[in-house]
């Protein structure tokens, strides 16, 4: 028997990775349980830690817990009741806006607000912010009005001069000769270079090798386009409190920045987040608009609200990196991948953060690797959705898919021979039959204008949640149930599978159990990345649901003269689990409380070990490629992707889908550009930036991995990030199919596609 | 937005009077006004509502051997019109077509005509660029992807309209209503007269002057035989802005082509009437492999740009589907 | 709507003016203040707004009425003034769809509709579509298929498939499809709301 209570490999950037490794030491012995997938089911022994109920094992089956339910707060969402940051309106609120620079890189050399206060309505106009100007629509003023009318002509009416400074907004230009610096202290450039021994090594493996491919693949900067803009409603209650109603998606983090500001104890500073109109990794700050709003509400003693308008959220709402990446594969007839070079690099605006996961997942030989940040005059990048992994699977996928071609052998079979993982080995075989892929054509045998194409490619993520999330579960004297986190959801139903794992634990459809989220009065919670609240925050709640339900069967025992041991909750009632028959209603139980509520708190601890630290998918598309026009239709996709336990399938399955439409607006249509002049992003809108829409949705099919991963007492894996990964992989594997070669930069738009048709016509 | 005095016409004659006056614009659904009055690039003292006047309003209809449309008829009046959808399909699929239901809900068959450019430079308040009165086109150095391919010579914006290119093909007229003070004439002006090119007067797009309305539109009811089609090269199946057009219609009697108007868009400052390609169609039988030649001879000309050398292609692309297209309804009405 | 008068028309906003402002339609001073002083051409008879003033329409099934300057956006008149925030400002330029209204029972932009042009005329938004607590079935197809994620696209997504589903009770995948490609969805829920218009198309039929 394997024992599994030991520190998981871990992803760096994942903060609870390195608390998780710590929160194992001691950990020996344990009771056996059965984790793993159909066909691979291990028996390993755990040590529960005390307070918490033995985790859900291989085999479990569950009343609420897995079951398709739909999420508690939709009839909000459908009617228009669901109240967002943005829909706050408070009596004697002011509406706050930016004023912004024009130019890419300037100084503010003046501004005349006295325009903008001649307008009705308008109170406040005045400098905000650095006077020096490193990217175009930073701001450094503000104006706020009694109305948003108002506020916005006030923003109009302020006259500035500039000193304009030559800027490199583009790729393009900062890594031009001469170009100017974006920082003065270092070079646009950064990075490391090869290192000569990885070369040397790389060389000498490359020499060995039956088939050398290379090629670069470039991505485009993506911006996150939430539709909720970033910003919050703030309001200073004087002398010393303030509640901040804000789109963030991690209240606590957000909490404790607005208390610095208002210079406020963070115990004093309430942030709600009930709802919020999407994140993807860019909301987790308190940010300048939700600075600048509670600044500006205990200086003028009123509420603000300041949600950024749309061009300002394209650039000051964060964006995902581009990238270049140069590869050279080196590949044995057996498929195995002995050697490979590959150097990237990309931009991240002025905040940097580019980069690209590539090698990953497969096993590769030897690997010699060169990382360069490129520094431009543009807004800031931030996480989105797995960050640096759709650009580097991308770029991997597609030297693969060459690969396999050299070599005359199936992609699906290539990446089957370089996979360890025992998620992905079943993926590829289940996946493939599901798909049809044995009807995919050889690459670039199609006939006709129109062609057809299947690609493959991998997920992987690392999360399986750790320490930092409390919940509280309340159950009243008159039988209801209540439980709390104050953590927010982003969209994924968070709220519900909260409430679902507590009913599954005091054995009570879901219907008797009320959630809270999204209001920092209640006990921590994590911010919502790396794919984390969901195993996090969780575990907690079935701790807390079990200490409630046992302080609960202690009660019931102390009636029954029997140990609350041999009582379980199930179906509504407390059942004696030795006298048959012998039940009281979950209510009548409660009745019986000497107090009004048994409140307990349960804490996330460490996690014991997993059948696999790392989850998996395999995902195939297909498409059909106009090589007339140069558009790309995706017409079917299939995801197959693992999430350990699923809580909810319906909501797990809308975040895969979700995953899935990003993905393929990320492949064929989204593209910050910038403007080579002023460096403005020319497409700062929601129609010249383009969203993929209703009409250019595939046929999706989302298969979630049966799948005990042991983790925790519930083994629940997040799914932010890893269907994330590599869609726009996918799809470009299975445009190379069609066309017989690949598109190399994304987003497949038609003037790539027909460049790259118009090259290849031209090399024949 | 600004705030203006709001002119509630009762009729097109007093809304030409009321559009005499300075800084005056004319509303039809204000889809595309509305849009730059709040990006700051129009700042009107006094909007005139032309949607409540009764007479633009008049329903579509055959009189006199032509189709007659008021001004303001929305485009999803125009895609749902049963008779514009048996008269003249191409009509009714370039409405279809135009932007999304709830724009063209509201969006006017004159407003789609005269809406100004989609042009990035244009529609941002803080370019100066030479069509509001600046010393520069941006798009000449800069970004140019979307823009023209032909006649880019001082502004190269891409004329944005679905229906200006398949009711010129039509040969389409428009009824318009002056005001000169306090009198009022109307006027015919045929819509291939309609355009100004970017040389001719860089600030706008078309003759229409002050105190100058579209009451109605009307063209010829179309002969037997006859076949219309819109065609439009995009990136995405939603909601997009074309990236090149075409409008064709054909008569086909006997097997051969014996009318034919062939109107590319979204690759000019103005719609684009292709002469020559109209010229190797006469007289020929239809078939693909002569549209595809026809498609390649329209580029003849062309001038792309760093970024917009792509277009060429498409363009040949929309022509050729444009003309199979027409060419297979003409065939398929004539029986 | 060949040859037919076309009901629920902007003209009708224009009488709607002139009924609430109290003055007859066929000799209508100004309603809000002589032009003799300003420098135009408007006629001396027309009809012009200035400033604010009050606007009637009919809204979610009540007449209300509201002050208001030309400038105000119906978006806003409803979030700003209202408190009626189901309807979202998102682009604010017509191209997301999420200010989605219905307008005589048709869907519009309410971000490029000037409350004005509402004056007479049949209001509908997102709170408005439920009877009390009895959902539309668009709305409980919605809830069944899980058809939104952060939801801040939904309330338009449910005015443009109800709108849909009134003209069309029987829609195809393309159908649907058309029906809300003006509406954009960031979390990427397009694929089950093809399943809740299923859902609700089947919930109609059924008499729900």
């Amino acid at each position: 028997m394997e024992n599994l209570n030991s520190p998981l490999p871990s992803d760096p950037q994942d903060p609870a990775n390195r608390r998780r490794a710590r929160s194992q030491d001691g950990a020996k012995g344990g009771t056996p349980f059965k984790f793993g997938q159909a066909g691979d089911v291990k028996e390993v022994s755990v040590v529960v830690p005390p307070d918490e109920p033995p985790p859900w094992q291989y085999g479990d089956t569950h009343a609420v817990v897995g079951h398709r339910t739909p999420r508690l707060d939709a009839v909000a969402k459908v009617t228009g009741r669901a109240k967002y940051a943005y829909d706050i309106n408070l009596p004697g609120m002011l509406w706050a806006a930016f004023v912004r620079c024009p130019h890419a890189r300037a100084v503010v050399k003046s501004a005349d607000y006295s325009a903008a206060l001649k307008i009705p309505g308008v109170v406040a106009a005045k400098e905000y912010g650095s006077k020096e100007i490193r990217y175009a629509l930073q701001h450094f003023g503000v104006v706020v009005a009694e109305t948003h009318q108002a506020c916005l002509e006030g923003v109009r009416a302020v006259k500035a001069e500039f000193e304009v400074l030559p800027h490199s907004a583009r790729f393009d230009q900062a890594i031009a000769d001469q170009a100017p610096r974006v920082h003065s202290e270092r070079p646009n450039i950064t990075g490391d270079g090869f290192r000569p021994e990885s070369e040397a090594v790389v060389d000498a493996a490359l020499k060995e090798c039956d088939a050398v491919i290379s090629g670069t693949a470039t991505t485009e900067v993506q911006t996150h386009m939430c539709l909720e803009p970033h910003g919050v409603t703030a309001r200073f209650e004087a002398p010393d409190r303030a509640t901040i109603w804000a789109s963030t998606q991690a209240t606590f983090g957000v909490r404790g920045e607005a208390a610095r500001v208002l210079k406020l104890p963070e115990a004093n500073v309430t942030v709600l987040t009930h709802f919020m109109g999407g994140g993807f990794g860019s909301k987790f700050s308190l940010g300048v608009a939700g600075a600048a709003a509670c600044a500006l509400s205990k200086e003028l003693g009123k509420p603000v609200k300041l949600m950024m308008e749309r061009r300002a959220e394209h650039v000051q709402g964060g964006n995902r990196p581009s990238s270049v990446q140069e590869m050279t594969l080196g590949v044995k007839k057996d498929g195995t991948l002995a050697a490979y070079r590959v150097k990237k690099s990309g931009t991240g605006g002025i905040g940097g953060g580019a980069g690209a996961s590539n090698p990953m997942i497969y096993k590769f030989g030897s690997v010699s690797e060169a990382n360069f940040e490129v520094a431009t005059n543009a807004g800031a990048a931030a996480a989105m959705r797995a960050p640096r992994h759709p650009q580097g699977s991308f770029a991997m996928e597609t030297i693969l898919n060459l690969a396999a071609d050299a070599i005359g052998m199936d992609p699906l079979e290539l990446r089957k021979r370089n996979d360890s993982s025992p998620i992905r080995s079943r993926q590829y075989v289940d996946g493939a039959k599901r798909f049809g892929w044995d009807k995919r054509q050889k690459s670039g045998s199609g006939k006709g204008v129109v062609k057809k194409g299947m690609g493959v490619a991998s997920a992987i993520w690392y999360a399986l949640g750790g320490r930092g999330a409390q919940v509280l579960c309340r159950i009243r004297k008159d039988g209801s149930v209540e439980i709390r986190n104050g953590a927010q959801d982003i969209g994924v139903g968070t709220k519900t599978i909260l409430a679902m794992v507590a009913a599954e634990e005091l054995g009570l459809p879901l219907a008797r159990v009320t959630p809270f989220i999204g209001d920092t009065n209640d006990p921590i919670g994590p911010g919502s990345g790396g794919s984390t609240t969901a195993p996090t925050i969780m575990p907690a709640a079935r701790t807390a649901a079990f200490m409630a339900g046992r302080s609960l069967r202690e009660l019931v025992a102390k009636k029954w003269d029997c140990a609350a041991a041999d009582l379980a909750l199930a179906s509504g009632k407390v059942i004696h689990l030795k006298d048959r028959g012998k039940s009281m209603k979950f209510e009548d139980a409660c009745a019986m409380m000497p107090g009004d509520e048994i409140t307990e708190l349960g804490k996330r601890t460490g996690n014991y070990g997993a059948y696999e630290s790392q989850t998996g998918g395999v995902h195939f598309a297909e498409v059909e490629v106009d090589t007339e026009d140069g558009t790309i239709a995706v017409t079917r996709y299939l995801a197959m992707q693992d999430a350990g336990t699923i809580i909810n399938p319906m909501t797990s399955e809308s975040q895969v889908n979700g995953a899935i439409v990003q993905g393929l607006s990320y492949a064929l249509f989204e593209e910050r550009i910038i403007d080579r002049q002023l460096g403005q992003q020319v497409n700062s809108d929601m129609d010249n930036y383009k969203l993929a829409g209703s009409k250019d949705m595939p046929h999706v099919e989302v298969i979630l991995t049966d799948i005990v991963n042991g983790a925790n007492n519930v083994g629940v894996a997040g799914l932010g990030e890893g269907p994330a990964v590599p869609i726009a992989a996918a799809i470009a594997g299975a445009v190379q199919n069609a066309l017989g070669f690949p598109v190399w930069g994304l987003p497949m738009t038609p003037d790539r596609v027909l460049a790259a048709i118009a090259a290849k016509e031209k090399g024949r | 937005m600004k705030n203006f005095d709001y002119v509630l016409a009762k009729d097109a004659a007093e809304a030409a009077k009321a559009a005499q006056g300075k800084n005056t614009l004319l509303k039809g659904a204000g889809t595309d006004l509305l849009d730059r009055m709040k990006e700051g690039v129009s700042r009107p003292d006094i909007v005139v509502n032309l949607l409540t006047c009764t007479d633009l309003r008049a329903p579509i209809r055959e009189e006199g051997g032509r189709i007659i449309m008021g001004a303001a008829t929305t485009l999803t009046e125009i895609a749902e019109s049963p008779l514009l959808q048996k008269v003249a399909p191409g009509l009714a699929e370039a409405a279809g077509e135009a932007a999304t239901p709830q724009l063209r809900n509201r969006g006017t068959l004159a407003g789609n005509i005269c809406q100004r450019p989609r042009c990035w430079y244009f529609r941002n308040d803080t370019y100066a660029c030479s069509k509001k009165g600046g010393e520069t086109c941006y798009s000449i150095e800069g970004e140019n992807k979307f823009h023209a391919i032909f006649e880019n010579v001082s502004c190269n914006i891409v004329h944005p309209s679905n229906l200006a290119p398949i009711l010129q093909a039509l040969g389409a007229t428009l009824h318009v209503v002056s005001a000169k003070d306090d009198k009022v004439t109307s006027s015919d002006i045929a819509l291939k007269d309609f355009w100004v090119r970017p040389e001719e007067d860089i600030s706008r797009e078309n003759i229409l002057g002050p105190g100058q309305v579209i009451r109605e539109v009307s063209f010829a009811t179309p002969a037997a035989g006859t076949g219309s089609a819109y065609v439009e090269t995009r990136e995405k199946a939603s909601f997009d802005w074309a990236l090149t057009s075409c409008a064709a219609v054909l008569r086909i009697e006997g097997g051969i082509i014996v009318d034919a108007h062939v109107v590319m868009s979204s690759v000019a400052p103005t719609p684009l009437s292709v002469d020559a390609v109209v010229a190797m169609l006469k007289g020929k039988a239809p078939s693909e492999s002569l549209f595809k030649s026809a498609g390649a001879k329209a580029t003849d000309g062309a001038t792309p740009m760093r970024d917009n050398g792509y277009k060429v292609t498409l363009v040949a692309v929309a022509v050729k589907r444009a003309l199979v297209s027409a060419a297979a309804r003409a065939v398929g009405g004539a029986k | 709507m060949d040859g037919k008068k076309i009901e629920g028309s902007d003209a009708l906003s224009r009488r709607g003016f002139l009924k609430s402002a109290g003055v007859a339609a066929a000799a209508t001073t100004l309603i809000h203040e002589t032009r003799k002083s300003l420098e135009s051409t408007i006629p001396s008879d027309a009809t012009v707004m200035r400033g604010e003033s009050e606007l009637k329409f009919k809204l979610n099934g009540k007449e209300v009425t509201a002050k208001v300057a030309p400038s105000l956006t119906l978006l806003e008149l409803l979030r700003e003034k209202m408190d009626l925030t189901g309807t979202k400002q998102v682009c604010d330029r017509g191209a997301c769809g999420a200010c989605t209204v219905h307008l005589d029972g048709r869907t519009v932009n309410s971000c490029l509709l000037l409350a004005v042009d509402a004056s007479g005329r049949n209001v509908t938004t997102v709170e408005g579509l439920a009877q009390g607590e009895q959902l539309h079935p668009v709305q409980q197809g919605f809830v069944e298929e899980d058809a939104m994620q952060c939801g801040f696209c939904t309330p338009g997504m449910v005015m443009s498939c109800a709108a849909l589903l009134a003209k069309n009770p029987k829609p195809t995948r393309a159908d649907c499809a058309e029906g809300i490609s003006g509406n954009i969805c960031r979390c990427g829920t397009y694929l089950n709301i093809f399943r809740a218009m299923d859902r609700a198309s089947a919930l109609m039929k059924a008499g729900k």
